[in-house]
């Protein structure tokens, strides 16, 4: 099954493309949608999670209707919110309890053995009866992971689900991603090309509302094959190097620039040829080189 | 945000300063709009008010850097905290204090407008406007803020400051009410952290011109309250400011939990479940999310404190709450649910305020919104369980409140519980009327979908609600939101004619109400989209067919119900606006005044057939009438001013009907053949009232099913211009462009033509009467005079009742199921007609009734009726009323009043006591209609009881009774509406004819004696009693007392009568020496001051050349207030300042001028002094 977004368009009351034509295809699997801040993913996975209403396009998951059949598409959907909170006072077994409840899970005993795989298979089991206000950043991602799986979802989305976290904890929450990624379609949005290239098999970069590509991210590496060119610089000569070269990136090391270029052929002047990663993939697009 | 609210501030006093119909802490009467008090109180009134402001400012500002979580930042850099912390504190103060300066600017805006009439202004006085400021607005904003403060630094939640404000608005609340216990003044003097109640104290006997021109100065108890609470909220705010933790408050460790790893298990597969959505698991889901949404309400710390708050203020109330003399009354059940809605339904539509948003935001608030809102459970569950949560809270808090009431009642004793009187008032009417409030609350917040603009827009609605419409001239309950008639329990007629109404309207509204629901359903906000224009998709997808359908069929039945209310409440009856009602008095005295004091013949004997229906609302009043031409000219001519609310039909034989104005009800009858002097003619009426379908208001309550109470002036056509009928509020008047109105015409000495009408009626003397009246055979009816025949006949009962000594043109019939208590007592009968329910106080009535009789039979002269009946009606109307041998009394007054303890004062001995004087104070001697007529009735028959009450319970008992006296007198004049008159010119000011009258009369009966006392009434009778016009005028009475008053105390008729006169005695020391043989000197210092007051209560010194009591006294016993009397005489004072010497022969401990406070104290209680 997968799920076919054509033409999708939203603008906000002040201007703001949110969403500019957007069409993707989306197979089964971990599908992770890469772009800066502001770029407009949040606004796609809340229209895909029913929040929000497009302007204009479709959105098919098989032959369910996303943007109209709302109903349809909440029985089927789980969906962990890009920042979320939770009530005071509730312990992370009844807020799964109570979601469950919402999700249509009536049957009390049901609910009571679901909630508590879900827990032992987010390993908060012997956290349940704690306040989840008093967890930490990736306790509480694997909580949300656990509320999004109630339901038996086909679809799953989690906005920028591995922000605030630390290594460690982004590694314990990545290998919970890709245990579930195998029968559903998840989609995964994040500003962390990381996160993408050790989770997923399809992705998309978007920005500013508009898909600057989409594909596997081994193709998109292919592409720059041969055309990122890194060297090191002092940082004075930094304004040189931009108004000379398609700068992509800068990182430090040992205190000075390391800097990759786009070109497509060898540019000289000390610039060495280097493997182009994800990370050269997303610069290069979000720079509009290619 | 602080000029916003300094403009509103403005605007309201510039509202309250130039208009009379916005009022801000009540109105204050004559007083000038500029006055020093108006100004103080304002500022007082308004300190509190803004409590919650100066609570958002100072919790803003105490919060602001957790609120932006940039309290890391701040409290890492290396500010002084001190500073730091008092620097944001007073900040805030100041923010909070501008918004007071509008009262300043709001009075000399509101003064400066051309509109304003110019003798409600007085000269401007900074010193008021400082004093404001400074000691009241500035104290007061110190101590709440440093409350807030102290609880936003410890709690860093601004939920919990507000609720700390409101317990302090409680507090507040609680002092002042232990202010109405008298004792305790001095305590709630201190208690009171705003010194509003303790303003009120101390200007409690300020008079019109004190409060014009007096600043209270700061000292003395005042200054100590001042004092006190300033100090205590500097020190609040320095505890907070150096124990103000900067640190990141550590989270407890317990609740941290350690990160654990994710363990590399083999993946347990989920258990594949179904979700379910059919019809039962949607209505377990709905009744679950209702039942947590509930608990989450009752667990909240706000709810709690509001609900405590409101506890603390409703249940003292429940035992100790006190009437008039400090009675208090047996728990009836109508008398518990008053002290419901007086004390505790503010505290519910807070309640209601609060949650009904709350609940909206929930999710949102809680962030948990976007999860929330992507499963699969249907808005209206959300919707539905939210709103069913909030009423079924306000249910069970309406059973809770139900339950303390009769908890309170059992504990009082009191058995006869009306669960179904609970039942109906709290639940059907009232809760159902509040459940319509939480959904205009949720609708409001889900149309405006802000949180505090949609808080504010309920309150603003709700007091809009509550008055816009009148103001608009439509006071129809179909327009004002959840609208109904006005009701009255009453134990002897339940719900009465009330309960059809209140139902229709609530139909009606309900239906609007669903509608509503259905609107706030389809716009209930889910998921991201908030304005209207994106909801659009969201809105088409929840109105399915069905829903529509609904909609159509509740829309289509709102729409019938409406045209069904709207046929009875303005077709089958009439809705006249309180405008329109004025505009047509106005045109009444404005087209017909002229016809004022013609000639027209007088209602000398009359015979009634009335027929009433109770079940039914019915009544037929058939009446046979001889006038009687008592003008020396001819009378070719009859004018009438017809009822309200009656079918009228006039026969008059040989006339013409040459003007009927039936908007104005005036008629005027042309005879064929005028009266000549001294002719009589006969003429007949009959008027027919029947209740119709239902009313917007219940106009007439006087015809019910159980306790119909009428007089005759209410369905007869009045001969000549009333003048009664007249528009009487000032301000009503102006606004018609009527001049103003005297209250009484001008006191005259010897006068002839205006004596010739009582101030009761304008066109009868003394009248024959003779009754045949039918009622329902469950009943008993009463018609003045004796009861000649009784009979039944087709299952109703006929009375015939025959007046055997002519009496004034004013009594009542009356009609319910009664018991009745007969006694005989010197051939009189003594009836007591009561409702089965209110046993409690009927043999006391009949004894006051009897000892009454004695008391004025020995004194005054013989009573002329064959006797004497006190008679229950509902409480739609609650005072006693005397008519000819026929006194109906309430029962929300006497009827249910508790006397037990030996310390209460017998209210009902003495309002039985007070009326049965009436029966010849009023219906022997009445005053002619002008100034001081009511000396003659109230003021004689207020003296006439004391009588009566002084032989039942002793002197002591009356020196109770008249601290309240004085006390009443000296607190009302100073809201006096025109201006104080003395005793003799009194405009029927119950605060002089009553209050004043006990005080000055018991002191002259003291003074001259109460056989000399008597003499001088007894020659009023002798002289007046029934005698036709000219009536005597109050001068008759003064001239009586005069000639039984000694030469040495004729000054006393001057002081008590012809002005006012107010004293300031104090008993300064008292000496000792012991003379040997159980003989001692007592030497007392004392200050004896005089003052004459003007009409506003301006006072002069005068010289004191007065025979006053000074008194010397034991050592208490026990725990009486006073010991034993060792000496009282009378000194003649002549200084105001001196020293008496009398001798007693045991040893002394008190002393005192005026000791027992027969005059007129400003200052009462520092009369006697402990012997040094």
């Amino acid at each position: 099954m997968e799920l076919i977004i054509q033409d999708l368009c939203k603008t906000y009351p002040g201007g703001v493309k949110a969403l500019d034509h957007v069409s993707l295809t989306i197979p089964t699997g971990m599908f992770g949608l890469l772009g800066p801040n502001g770029a407009g993913k949040s606004t796609l996975m809340r229209t895909l999670a029913t929040l929000q209403e497009a302007d204009s396009g479709t959105a098919f998951l098989g032959d369910l209707d996303v943007l109209n059949n709302k109903v349809e598409v909440r029985r089927t959907l789980g969906y962990l919110p890009q920042e979320f909170g939770v009530y005071p006072r509730m312990s992370a077994q009844a807020m799964l309890d109570y979601i469950a409840v919402l999700k249509g899970i009536t049957n009390k005993s049901e609910r009571k053995s679901l909630v508590e795989v879900l827990l032992e298979r987010v390993n908060l089991y012997q956290f349940r009866k704690k306040n989840i206000s008093g967890f930490s950043g990736g306790m509480k991602q694997r909580f949300g992971i656990a509320q999004s799986l109630i339901g038996n979802p086909r679809l799953i989305i989690v906005d920028e689900p591995t922000a605030g976290l630390d290594p460690g904890e982004r590694n314990r929450f990545y290998n919970l991603l890709s245990e579930i990624g195998e029968q559903v379609i998840v989609i995964l949005s994040t500003h962390i090309v990381q996160d993408v290239k050790e989770l997923c098999r399809q992705m998309a970069i978007i920005d500013k509302g508009k898909v600057l590509f989409s594909g596997a991210p081994d193709a998109a590496i292919d592409s720059l094959k041969g055309k990122i060119w890194e060297r090191s610089i002092e940082k004075t000569e930094m304004e040189d190097f931009k108004s000379r070269y398609n700068v992509i990136s800068s990182k430090l090391v040992a205190g000075n620039p390391l800097i990759h270029i786009f070109n497509h052929d060898d540019p000289g002047n000390s610039f060495k040829a280097t493997g182009a990663d994800l990370e050269d993939v997303f610069f290069t697009r979000i720079g509009g080189l290619a | 945000m602080t000029w916003v609210f300094l403009a509103i501030n403005t605007l309201l006093i510039f509202g309250a300063t130039s208009s009379d119909s916005i009022q801000v802490g009540g109105s204050f009467g004559n007083v000038f709009k500029n006055a020093p008090f108006v100004i103080q109180n304002y500022y007082s009134v308004m300190s509190i008010i803004t409590l919650l402001m100066t609570t958002a400012f100072v919790s803003a500002s105490t919060l602001r850097d957790f609120s932006y979580n940039t309290h890391q930042i701040i409290f890492s850099s290396p500010v002084a905290r001190m500073q730091y912390l008092v620097g944001r504190f007073l900040g805030a103060v100041v923010a909070s204090l501008i918004p007071l300066l509008g009262i300043s600017l709001g009075i000399i805006i509101g003064c400066a407008m051309p509109w304003v009439d110019a003798e409600r202004i007085g000269p401007f006085i900074l010193d008021a406007h400082l004093h404001g400021i400074f000691f009241i607005g500035l104290p007061n904003t110190l101590f709440t803020g440093s409350v807030v403060f102290l609880v936003a630094a410890l709690s860093r939640n601004s939920m919990t400051s507000f609720i700390s404000s409101l317990v302090l608005l409680v507090l507040t609340v609680v002092a002042g009410e232990v202010a109405d216990d008298l004792d305790k003044e001095w305590l709630s003097v201190l208690m009171d952290p705003y010194g509003a109640s303790t303003y009120s104290i101390l200007t409690k006997y300020w008079t019109v011109s004190d409060k014009n021109t007096l600043v209270l100065p700061l000292s003395g108890l005042y200054l100590m309250n001042r004092i006190i609470w300033m100090g205590i909220g500097l020190c609040i705010t320095w505890i907070t400011a150096s124990r103000f933790s900067f640190s990141e408050r550590i989270i407890k460790s317990k609740r941290k939990s350690a990160e654990i790893p994710l363990e590399e298990k083999p993946v347990q597969p989920l258990p594949l479940i179904v979700p379910e959505f059919g019809k039962k698991s949607l209505r377990k889901l709905f009744a679950g999310e209702t039942i947590r949404e509930l608990k989450d309400i009752l667990k909240s710390p706000a709810f709690i404190v509001i609900m405590l708050a409101g506890l603390l203020n409703f249940v003292p109330g429940l035992f100790l709450r006190k009437g008039a003399y400090g009675l208090t009354s047996h728990p009836v059940t109508w008398w518990m649910i008053n002290s419901i809605q007086g004390s505790f339904y503010s505290f519910l539509v807070a309640i209601i305020t609060i949650y009904s948003g709350q609940l909206v935001w929930k999710e949102r608030d809680n962030r948990m919104d976007e999860i929330y809102d992507a499963t699969p459970h249907p808005t209206w569950v959300t919707f539905l369980s939210k709103f069913s949560a909030v009423g079924l809270l306000i249910f069970f808090v309406q059973l809770m409140l139900i339950l303390f009431c009769v908890t309170a009642q059992l504990s009082k004793g009191f058995t006869d519980i009306r669960l179904g009187v609970y039942f109906t008032h709290l639940i059907l009417i009232d809760f159902s009327g509040l459940l319509l409030l939480v959904l205009l609350s949720m609708w409001l917040h889900t149309v405006i979908n802000n949180k505090y603009i949609a808080f504010f827009a309920f309150v603003a609605f709700l007091l809009l609600n509550s008055f816009i419409w009148g103001v608009m001239d439509i006071e129809s309950n179909m327009v004002s939101y959840g609208g109904r008639p006005e009701f009255t329990y009453s134990d002897m007629n339940g719900f009465g004619p009330f309960l059809r109404g209140i139902f229709w309207f609530r139909v009606y509204w309900y239906l609007f109400a669903i509608l509503l629901g259905i609107f706030t359903l389809l716009l209930w906000t889910r998921g991201r989209e908030f304005n209207f224009k994106s909801k659009k998709a969201a809105i088409k997808s929840r109105f399915t067919p069905a829903l529509k359908r609904w909609t159509l069929v509740i829309a289509g039945l709102w729409i019938v119900c409406g045209g069904f209310v709207f046929y009875n409440t303005k077709i089958l009856n009439k809705i006249e606006t309180s405008d329109a009602r004025e505009k047509r008095q106005a045109d009444y005295e404005k087209t017909y005044k002229k016809y004022e004091g013609i000639p027209q013949p007088r209602i000398t004997d009359v015979k009634y057939k009335i027929d009433l229906f109770p079940e039914g609302r019915k009544l037929n009043v058939h009446s046979e009438l001889w006038m009687k031409n008592k003008s020396d000219i001819a009378i070719d001519s009859v004018h009438f001013t017809l009822p309200e609310g009656f079918e009228v039909k006039i026969n008059l034989r040989d006339s013409k009907l040459v003007l009927n104005d039936k908007r104005l009800n005036y008629r005027i009858y042309k005879l064929a053949h005028p009266m000549l002097p001294g002719d009589s003619l006969k003429f007949e009426f009959s008027a027919d009232f029947i209740a119709k379908g239902f009313e917007n208001e219940v106009a007439y309550t006087s015809v019910v099913d159980n306790g119909s109470f009428f007089n005759n002036l209410d369905f007869s056509p009045m001969i000549g211009y009333q003048q009664g009928a007249e528009l009487s509020g000032r301000d009503e008047r102006k606004d018609q462009k009527l001049p103003p109105a005297e209250r009484m015409p001008k006191l005259e000495r010897n006068c002839t033509s205006s004596c010739m009408n009582n101030y009761l009626t304008n066109h009868a003397d003394w009248v024959n009467v003779e009754t045949l009246f039918s009622t329902d055979s469950s009943q008993v009816a009463v018609a003045p005079g004796s009861l000649i025949k009784k009979w039944n006949e087709n299952g109703r009962s006929y009375y015939h009742f025959k007046l055997e000594q002519k009496s004034l043109y004013f009594y009542s019939f009356i009609s319910a199921r009664y018991q009745v208590l007969r006694e005989k007592h010197n051939g009189i009968d003594v009836e007591v007609y009561y409702d089965k329910k209110h046993r409690y106080n009927v043999d006391k009535m009949a004894r006051s009734m009897k000892r009454s009789l004695d008391y004025y039979t020995a004194h005054f002269g013989p009573y002329y009726h064959k006797q004497v009946r006190i008679i229950e009606f509902p409480r739609y109307a609650s005072f006693a009323q005397a008519f000819p041998g026929t006194m109906p009394y309430s029962e929300a007054i006497g009827f249910i009043a508790k006397i037990e303890s030996k310390e209460d004062i017998d209210m009902v001995f003495y309002v039985v006591a007070h009326e049965m004087a009436h029966q010849y104070w009023a219906h022997q001697v009445i005053g002619a209609n002008m100034q001081g007529a009511t000396v003659l009735s109230e003021s004689f028959a207020q003296y006439s009881a004391l009588m009566v009450m002084e032989k039942e319970y002793g002197k002591d008992k009356m020196k109770k009774f008249m601290e309240y006296e004085m006390d009443n007198y000296l607190n009302r004049r100073g809201s006096e509406e025109l201006k104080e008159m003395p005793l003799m010119l009194v405009e029927n000011q119950g605060y002089i004819h009553y209050r004043k009258a006990s005080l000055v009369l018991y002191y002259l009966r003291e003074m001259i004696g109460e056989d000399h006392m008597n003499a001088a009434l007894k020659s009023l009778i002798d002289e007046y009693a029934y005698k036709e016009p000219p009536y005597p005028t109050v001068y008759a009475a003064i001239d009586a007392i005069r000639a039984q008053t000694p030469d040495s105390l004729q000054y006393l008729i001057k002081d008590l009568f012809e002005t006012i006169t107010v004293f300031n005695n104090r008993a300064v020391s008292a000496t000792v020496e012991k003379l040997g043989n159980e003989r001692y000197n007592v030497t007392l210092n004392y200050e004896c001051n005089k003052y004459r007051a003007d009409s506003l209560g301006k006072q002069t010194a005068i010289p004191v050349s007065d025979w006053i009591e000074v008194g010397v006294y034991a050592k208490p016993e026990g725990d009486a207030e006073i010991g034993k009397k060792l000496y009282l005489g009378l000194h003649h004072i002549t200084a105001s300042k001196g020293k008496i010497t009398v001798m007693v022969p045991a040893l002394p401990y008190q002393a005192g001028i005026d000791p027992r406070n027969l005059l007129v104290d400003l200052v009462g209680d520092d009369n006697l002094v402990k012997i040094e």
